[in-house]
């Protein structure tokens, strides 16, 4: 913190002749930053020169909490860490211990776990496309992704028990059956949900308003990409066709077919559409899984006191928002040594800095709602 | 009707003067009483207008809107708002300009008061049928922009300043293609006495003679009003917050209120020029005349509930170098064929 | 000059087409419901506040006191004590401080004798002081509430009841 207010020092020293410039707090309470995000901008006019982002307002001691409880026990704070997308948290620490314990788990539940992931994805990005109309004053359009979230939150309510932070897979694969019936009603959910894919279309791609709105905008480009480590969308909205589902498949998404949607310029509109293209090759899993899913367990035989072997593992798995991995370093007890969590919008809102300078300010909320953070995630 | 109301008011008069009262105060009482009956027809309009606001955004977002308030619907939410407001605490900042920051809200609401004078109701229900009426409204809905500045200098905050600065330039600027679009029917009629333009409308409606500078009016007339899309200087999710960031209360109130007269006054004007005003058949002209208003204000607050907010510098673009142009064709094709056949 | 002309009418009719989805949405129904007139229809495996089970044929809390709960619970917001020995231990006392629970479900897994359950159904749990958050044995006893919990491992629960299907879900919101 220090020498971060040392930099601020010297840059308004080195700007203080300059009459035109002035450093504006985009404050931690904000209704566009989605969550306690500080942001100082320096402003030339109305064009952004800089940006320096402050975060640490949600650090909630996520990892050292981990050290101190047993492997199952870390599985529930996992699901608070990016809360739209609590089964993708969950399936990145179970994931990584299964590898570092060697467990192998049924099939059954690897085919429920990619269902569930991707009715996960779902969810998160429409929550993500109706704040982002929010941000650009469309009103109309958030409502109505909340009410096709709804309905996949029932789902996952009938599945596990609750509609947020479920807590749902465990080491070794899911923690319940899903209950008779539910497949049914993710079949149902689909018939109702993919016509309103372009009814969305209609308020957003294919606005004038709002295509004007974000294309041009905040552009990140390749190169910028790959040296501040991003993933996900905001590095296939720059044109790299890097996702780990395809790259570095985990779990069995070797199997089914779909489509990565990769950007052309890096703007917002690019980071937008590689988003909404997603939602629909997200349908399209679902609909392969729902036909394959085997009968069986869904629970490999593990012990109830889980001890892991001495040794360490990385395991990454490709969240809503981007390379979610998940750190181990085991010593033999029940408990982990060091647990770490590479969240992916941490990662991202980095590369802000390089994404606003240039545009006007009035951008600054569309460029950072295009980023799609989660403050939870990026300050654990 | 004109003569009913000439004759009661001409008996009103002799009354006075049979007692020996000044000329002068009768017809300030007229005055007064026909204020009153346009502030309260404002009010009522408004907190109308404001529920049926949230009905209609709530039924396009698939939910209901205020449904507790008064039983049926929630009709009486705008008047649970209202008395709340009433009831705040009245903060002025320390330092802002006392005169200025309290005279603010009071020129905008009076600048929106003002246009109702020439509004046709229906035939005779007009308060006074200027000869200039479309003239005289253009320039007292540019008074309002006055108001706006004098709330952004008098509140001591330089967000607001900025706001207001915004917010000026964009009601400026969207005033010249208002203006343009409008010349094209007065062209057509000859007069701007707003009773002759809806006379002349006996066979066909303006806006089948107009069509373009109906749309470019009605775009004028959202941007006027600070409605979505152009409803930057309220945009609260905007990095610098609008001009009345530091009213509360009742002054904010005022200023609620002006917007939704002035809301009420562009529909009125827009039914007059293009809509045919208060002729229909079968149902009494006034209530010809309130429906369409009302029609083109569910379709002003249909657009706020479609579309996105357009950017600030976008919404110049939209004024001078599409709106501007668009008024002027249509003005220059009415000249022309006005020309050929007269 | 045509490019002009051609993007204006697009922009012009991509409006229209906004509109024209919002205005059919003005008369579909709406979509939410009046809470608490009408409330919606928690799936069986809704997890709610706790209660702890009693046995049918004795009437007696099955909770032996074995502190697995109180053991497994990251939170740790679970406090008891038992009395007694072998079959005959019972808690003397047990708390579940609400204030804390993170609902994950972990002591109703771990317990080997199916004495707590959160599928009760019981989500109005809002208070005025934080102590009233705070539950003891006999609030969470289930006697009056439940003779026993429908648990998704036991035979008589196993998952029934799925949620209605989503595109029929506003009729069958109503309570």
């Amino acid at each position: 913190m220090t020498t971060v207010n040392l930099h601020l020092q010297q840059v308004k020293e080195q700007t203080a002749e300059s009459m035109e410039e002035m450093w504006v707090n985009m404050g931690p309470q904000h209704p566009s930053t989605h969550g306690v995000l500080r942001l100082l901008i320096k402003l030339d006019g109305e064009v952004v020169r800089e940006c320096i982002p402050y975060m640490g307002y949600m650090h909630r001691c996520h990892e050292k909490i981990g050290e101190n409880r047993a492997y199952v026990q870390i599985i529930p704070y996992t699901d608070r860490l990016d809360y739209l997308a609590s089964m993708y948290n969950n399936w990145a620490y179970c994931l990584a211990c299964e590898r570092l314990m060697g467990i192998q788990i049924p099939e059954r539940a690897e085919y429920l776990r990619v269902l569930i992931g991707e009715l996960q994805r779902i969810a998160s990005h429409l929550i993500w496309l109706g704040t982002f109309g929010l941000d650009l004053g469309n009103f109309t359009l958030f409502m109505w992704c909340f009410r096709e979230r709804e309905m996949i939150l029932d789902l996952f309510e009938a599945v596990s028990g609750q509609r947020l932070n479920y807590s749902f897979m465990r080491i070794g694969g899911l923690a319940l059956d899903v209950p008779e019936g539910w497949l049914g009603d993710v079949k149902a959910f689909l018939q109702w949900f993919k016509p309103r894919l372009p009814e969305y279309d209609r308020l957003s791609t294919d606005n004038i308003i709002w295509q004007k709105r974000i294309q041009g905008v905040g552009i990140l480009t390749p190169e910028d990409a790959v040296s501040y480590a991003c993933s996900g969308p905001v590095l296939r909205g720059s044109g790299i066709r890097w996702d780990l589902r395809k790259n570095d498949p985990y779990g069995i998404y070797d199997r089914f077919e779909f489509d990565i949607p990769v950007g052309t310029s890096g703007d917002v509109w690019d980071r937008f559409w590689v988003r909404r293209q997603e939602m629909d090759q997200s349908v399209r899993i679902v609909e392969q899984a729902l036909t394959e899913i085997p009968p069986g367990p869904v629970l490999a035989p593990v012990a109830k006191k889980l001890r892991a072997p001495v040794g360490d593992i990385y395991s990454r798995v490709e969240s809503p928002r981007g390379e979610l991995g998940d750190y181990i370093v085991a010593d033999g007890s029940e408990k982990p040594y060091r647990y770490k969590v590479r969240a992916p919008t941490f990662v991202n809102l980095s590369a802000l800095p390089v994404m606003l300078p240039g545009y006007l300010v009035a951008d600054a909320v569309a460029v950072l709602g295009s980023v799609d953070i989660v403050l939870c995630e990026v300050d654990r | 009707m004109p003569q009913i109301r000439e004759e009661l008011v001409a008996r009103f008069y002799a009354l006075f003067e049979g007692w020996g009262i000044p000329w002068i105060v009768p017809r300030l009482v007229v005055m007064l009483v026909v204020v009153s009956i346009i502030i309260l027809f404002i009010s009522v309009s408004a907190m109308f207008l404001i529920w049926w606001e949230r009905k209609i955004s709530a039924h396009i977002q698939a939910r209901f809107g205020p449904m507790r308030v008064g039983g049926w619907h929630g009709w009486a939410q705008s008047i649970a708002d209202g008395v709340k407001l009433l009831l705040k605490e009245d903060i002025i900042p320390t330092q802002a300009d006392r005169p200025v920051f309290i005279l603010a809200p009071m020129v905008v609401f009076a600048a929106a008061l003002a246009a109702y004078v020439v509004i046709p109701f229906g035939p005779g229900l007009i308060v006074e049928d200027l000869n200039i009426g479309i003239l005289y409204f253009i320039a007292i809905s540019s008074l309002t922009v006055l108001g706006i500045i004098m709330a952004g200098w008098g509140s001591n905050n330089k967000y607001a300043a900025l706001g207001a600065l915004r917010s000026a330039a964009q009601a400026v600027s969207y005033e010249v293609p208002l203006v343009v679009s409008l010349i094209g029917p007065v062209l057509l009629v000859g007069s701007l006495s707003t009773t002759k333009i809806v006379e002349a409308q006996r066979y066909l409606w303006f806006i089948v003679l107009q069509p373009l500078a109906f749309l470019t009016y009605f775009t004028c007339a959202v941007a006027e009003t600070n409605r979505l899309p152009f409803d930057i200087p309220e945009a609260e999710s905007e990095l610098v917050a609008g001009f009345h960031v530091e009213y509360s209360g009742m002054r904010f109130a005022i200023f609620f209120l002006a917007e939704y007269a002035n809301m009420f006054t562009v529909c009125a004007i827009a039914t007059t020029v293009f809509l045919g005003g208060w002729r229909g058949p079968l149902l009494p002209p006034w209530l010809w005349f309130l429906l369409k208003t009302y029609f083109l204000l569910f379709v002003m607050i249909w657009l706020r509930w479609t579309l996105a907010r357009v950017r600030v510098d976008q919404l110049m673009n939209v004024a001078w170098k599409i709106l501007l142009p668009l008024a002027f064709a249509n003005l220059g094709i009415t000249g022309l064929l006005v020309w050929v056949f007269s | 000059m045509w490019r002009y002309l051609r993007e204006l009418w697009g922009g012009f009719w991509s409006i229209i087409l906004s509109m024209q989805i919002t205005l059919r949405y003005l008369f579909t129904r709406a979509v939410t419901v009046q809470y608490p007139e009408e409330k919606r229809q928690l799936p069986v495996r809704a997890l709610t506040r706790h209660v702890l089970t009693i046995d049918l044929d004795s009437k007696e809390l099955k909770c032996t006191a074995c502190d697995m709960c109180a053991r497994i619970c990251p939170a740790n917001c679970i406090h008891l004590e038992g009395e007694g020995k072998g079959k005959a231990r019972r808690p003397k006392w047990f708390v579940i401080d609400h204030n804390l629970c993170m609902y994950c479900n972990l002591c109703v897994e771990v317990c080997p004798f199916d004495a707590i359950s959160m599928y009760t159904g019981m989500y109005e749990l809002g208070g005025f002081s934080r102590t009233s958050l705070v539950y003891d044995m006999e609030t969470m006893h289930a006697d009056g509430f439940y003779p026993t919990i429908m648990s998704p491992r036991s035979p008589a629960g196993a998952g029934v009841k799925a949620p209605p299907p989503a595109g029929a879900g506003k009729q069958a919101r109503k309570a």
